[in-house]
């Protein structure tokens, strides 16, 4: 056999060589961006699971405001430790196409609901939606049972079915009384969120396949089994099974209701005459079903739609880019200033700081001024010389951690990821000890930050990054509720772990409720930093 | 030695990586770093490559099986798929379901399997790009090197000395029984939109999670797995010394072997030095050498050749080798011109050759395939050692 001469010679080796390269670094490498890759292909790709295992399309999503758990403006929470802040908060409210043909489920028909809320647990909740699906005058007006939440409905729009949950177990009826289906809810998120599935054999419901608008109240009141309809009784004074700071006897036992606003919620759930004998009279809000026969009426709407956002309606797409462009330059002079700031806060720390002072607080207020205008060095030596002297609070720690997170940015790919692993035993400290609203603040933010910044398929943090920057938010409402500027910023940072972490129901809410703080703001004359506007109006809001 | 000990380095950085780093003060996993280096460099050292491969993949397939449950019962409280699971989405993804997603996802944009997308250890797109990378290097070498489930036939194939069943003379029907399955398994699941193999046929499901005995289809589905298991994991390999499931069965094998086109490294066989012993087709446990190829002088094993190297150890003349896929279609061209590919130049001095052995394709690819190993078993393996250490001796994990 003849031999080929074409072969070997340098090319042979820089070939090899370039395998040797992608054999030693080329997996590794790979592995460790896979979660930006994972985010650009994801984003490219836009894959979703098939819906019918997850609960079918999302018709609609509404998003209530967070905080709006006082009913008619006045209501307390019984005395009941079971009873948390928030548990009460309606948040989200997520109804789905009704599915048929569902593969891996118990029930291959079925129409899904979804119900977040700001806490759990779901045992202490009675959640009740009346549903007018014919849109005719036929149906009831008032809510079955003895009428214990004390409100009626919108007279054009009677109910047809329903469903009421008594924690997490409950049952569908319909008006009329014939049918009558028991359901129990997935308690799932701590019971922060409820999801229930109305099973839907009967071939009496087929016709919700053929539904094309719906209109739906939904309202949330305190459970109690020794009360009439499960629903707790509001009175003047919260009690263990006592609702508090009921204005009369009329006043709705409803801690929170669908609605756009606040005000609106307030308004509806006062509108009871007490002379009249006339119970508040709340309104629903509408869902557009698709609709195997009302696609037309449907049509032209994206089959998943959320409620348009309050920025973004009679705005332009050309008014919304010159508005950003205009918020984005104001930012970057925002920044420029703060920076200026920064410095001469570190500049006057640090004139008045005593070197020789045995306070070791001033030495952490040092580090922390230094850590702020970005002079790391400093902020490093001062926090080393309060650790050194023994003092270990969690300020100094958070500061600690988020200085380690920052070298670990700068470091070769393999070392950053110990850094980053270094910097979170410090931040873990720090938020575990961490006593005083001030404290949880600085802490909090310090692992946000960093969960925020570091890539997720390599740490999956953003998720402890999001309920960092909600109990920060919390901490700064309890330090000064006022503060609107950092209590949104902490609202749109959640948003963003949660949209990162493939959480967008979730990052909705809270973009939404930035963006609430944002118009209050401006309406009040006092307009949020340009940057954080900015922020939110690149993301439609 | 020094060409061990240049592995052996990168290999630290590769397992520092993907096991130690953060988890420097925990006794599993410098246990699992340890291991995972004494394998490579015995892999690297004796050159036995096959042998200390099995040695990793068996255990890796038991220790997986008992993280992973326990992983299970830590999130939701039990090994079975609960409705809560599958309607939050939560499902973990693995590569079997891979080639049953694609053509759904293309034509609708949407995933037939209720996993995270993005995320978590077992999300679809974390997968797809481990899938990915791994085809783009070591292609089908995946079955043979990283599959958490390929150690159970591995270890039950070896079981016994000699074969009581031989399949030698099956193999090509077992080959076209796999593309057959693949293709029938492809063309359910966008007929139903879901994934029928798991639904069906994942004999794994015994070892991983199931789904709860709830009505008549699920009990049959139930009936299912454990034969599927018993058959082609157990006693199937156990008979024939073959990896049956692995053969005859899996669709991403098959699909692999599709993909394997794309793969940096082959297995070639040199025509020359074949002596036609044989011993690497009764050895190959692939189903991927025939008589037909040896006799054929075909210079490669069959399509479904997943790597493992079994053909290499028992070659008596060495004629088995791992090579660049470019050079070894380079080195067939040259053949069909009736020329015989140059041998590399053998250098004179011990840095040539030093630097020429580290850029062996046999060293890449072992490196390589054996850096999947580490990236997959990285977290589960310590985490069994733990769960295992907690049992024993009691106390908190």
């Amino acid at each position: 056999m003849k031999r080929n001469p074409a072969a070997g010679g340098a090319s042979w080796y820089a070939v090899r060589m370039l395998m040797l390269a992608s054999a030693l670094c080329g997996a590794t490498s790979f592995m460790m961006y896979s979660d930006i890759i994972a985010r650009s292909l994801a984003s490219v790709l836009s894959p979703e699971i098939d819906p019918s295992y997850t609960g079918g399309e999302i018709a609609h999503t509404f998003y209530d405001p967070a905080g709006d758990d006082s009913g008619y403006g006045g209501l307390v929470y019984p005395t009941h430790r079971d009873f948390r802040p928030g548990s009460l908060d309606l948040l989200r409210y997520t109804v789905h196409e009704p599915v048929w043909g569902a593969r891996w489920q118990e029930e291959s028909e079925y129409w899904q609901f979804v119900l977040s809320f700001a806490s759990g647990p779901a045992a202490v909740r009675a959640v009740r939606v009346y549903i007018d699906v014919d849109g005719d005058a036929s149906g009831l007006t008032e809510p079955r049972g003895s009428g214990s939440e004390g409100l009626a409905f919108d007279p054009s729009h009677p109910w047809d079915y329903a469903f009421a949950l008594s924690g997490a177990e409950g049952v569908f009826f319909s008006a009329d009384g014939e049918i009558e289906i028991p359901i129990r809810a997935s308690a799932l998120d701590g019971g922060k969120t409820l999801r229930i599935r109305i099973p839907l054999r009967d071939r009496r419901l087929h016709f919700l396949y053929a539904a094309a608008m719906t209109r739906h109240y939904v309202y949330v009141a305190a459970w109690s089994s020794w009360s009439r309809d499960s629903i707790m009784s509001a009175g003047a004074g919260a009690a263990s099974d006592r609702i508090g700071g009921a204005a009369s006897s009329f006043t709705p036992a409803v801690f929170d209701i669908a609605s756009p606003t606040k005000a609106l919620q307030e308004e509806m759930l006062s509108s009871f005459d007490e002379e009249n004998f006339e119970t508040a009279r709340i309104l629903p809000i509408a869902v557009s079903l698709s609709g195997n026969s009302g696609s037309a009426q449907a049509g032209g709407r994206s089959r998943k739609k959320d409620e348009a956002s309050p920025g973004r309606s009679g705005s332009s797409a050309r008014y919304d880019s010159e508005t950003a462009e205009l918020l984005r330059l104001a930012s970057i002079e925002e920044e420029r200033l703060q920076r200026e700031k920064d410095r001469a806060e570190w500049i006057s720390v640090k004139e008045s700081f005593d070197a020789k002072s045995n306070d070791v607080e001033d030495l952490v207020a040092l580090a922390g001024a230094a850590f702020r205008a970005d002079f790391r060095a400093e902020a490093e030596a001062a926090l080393d010389e309060a650790f050194s002297r023994g003092h270990d609070s969690s300020p100094a720690k958070a500061y600690k951690g988020a200085l380690l997170a920052l070298k670990g940015a700068d470091a070769p790919p393999l070392a950053a990821v110990s850094i980053i692993a270094d910097a979170y035993v410090y931040l873990d400290a720090a938020v575990e000890t961490a006593e005083t609203p001030a404290e949880t603040l600085a802490a909090r933010l310090c692992r946000g930050n960093v969960s925020l910044a570091i890539p997720e398929m390599v740490f999956g943090k953003r998720s402890q990054g999001a309920s960092d920057f909600l109990a920060a938010a919390a901490a700064w409402r309890s330090i000064d509720s006022g503060n609107a500027e950092d209590i949104a910023r902490c609202y749109l940072r959640a948003a963003l772990c949660f949209s990162d972490s493939g959480k967008e129901e979730e990052a909705g809410t809270w973009f939404r409720e930035a963006s609430r703080l944002a118009h209050e703001s401006e309406a009040a004359g006092t307009p949020l930093s340009a940057a954080l506007r900015h922020e939110l109006a690149v993301r439609g809001f | 030695m020094a060409v061990t000990a240049f592995f052996s380095a990168f290999m630290g950085v590769v397992v520092f990586f993907f096991s130690l780093s953060g988890n420097m003060g925990s006794p599993a996993h410098w246990i699992y770093a340890i291991s995972m280096l004494a394998v490579f460099a015995a892999m690297i050292h004796t050159r036995a490559y096959s042998r200390w491969r099995r040695v990793f993949q068996v255990s890796f397939a038991l220790l997986f099986m008992i993280s992973f449950i326990g992983i299970l019962y830590d999130e939701r409280g039990s090994m079975s798929l609960t409705q809560d699971t599958i309607q939050s989405g939560e499902v973990p993804f693995c590569q079997i379901v891979i080639p049953a997603i694609i053509a759904p996802f293309a034509l609708t944009g949407r995933v037939i399997f209720p996993a995270r997308m993005t995320g978590h250890f077992a999300s679809v797109m974390g997968m797809i790009l481990l899938w990915f990378i791994a085809t783009v290097t070591i292609g089908r070498g995946w079955c043979g090197w990283v599959c958490f489930y390929g150690g159970w036939e591995e270890g039950a194939s070896r079981i016994l000395k000699k074969p009581r069943v031989n399949l030698l003379s099956r193999n090509k029907d077992l080959r076209s029984f796999q593309f057959a399955f693949l293709f029938f398994v492809v063309l359910m699941s966008l007929g139903f939109m879901s994934s029928v193999y798991c639904e069906w046929f994942c004999p794994f499901k015994l070892v991983t999670e199931y789904a709860e005995i709830s009505d008549l289809p699920s009990l049959i589905a139930t009936v299912i797995f454990i034969g599927l298991f018993l058959g082609l994991v157990i006693v199937l390999p156990l008979l024939t010394r073959k990896r049956t499931q692995c053969s005859a069965l899996c669709p991403f094998g098959a699909f692999q072997s599709l993909m394997d086109r794309f793969s940096s490294y082959r297995v070639v066989i040199d025509v020359d030095k074949c002596v036609r012993c044989m011993k690497c087709a009764e050895a190959c446990s692939f189903c991927a050498i025939d008589r037909e190829t040896i006799r054929e002088e075909k210079g490669r094993p069959e399509l479904t050749c997943a790597k493992c190297g079994e053909c290499l150890s028992v070659c008596p003349t060495g004629a088995i080798r791992y090579e660049f896929s470019f050079q070894a279609a380079s080195d067939a061209r040259i053949r069909a011109k009736g020329c015989s590919p140059v041998p590399k130049n053998v250098p004179s001095n011990r840095f040539g050759a030093y630097f020429q052995a580290i850029l062996d394709p046999q060293y890449l690819f072992v490196f390589t395939a054996f850096t999947f190993s580490v990236i997959v078993s990285g977290k589960f393996i310590p985490d069994a050692f733990i769960r295992i250490a907690s049992i024993a001796f009691g106390g908190p994990r």
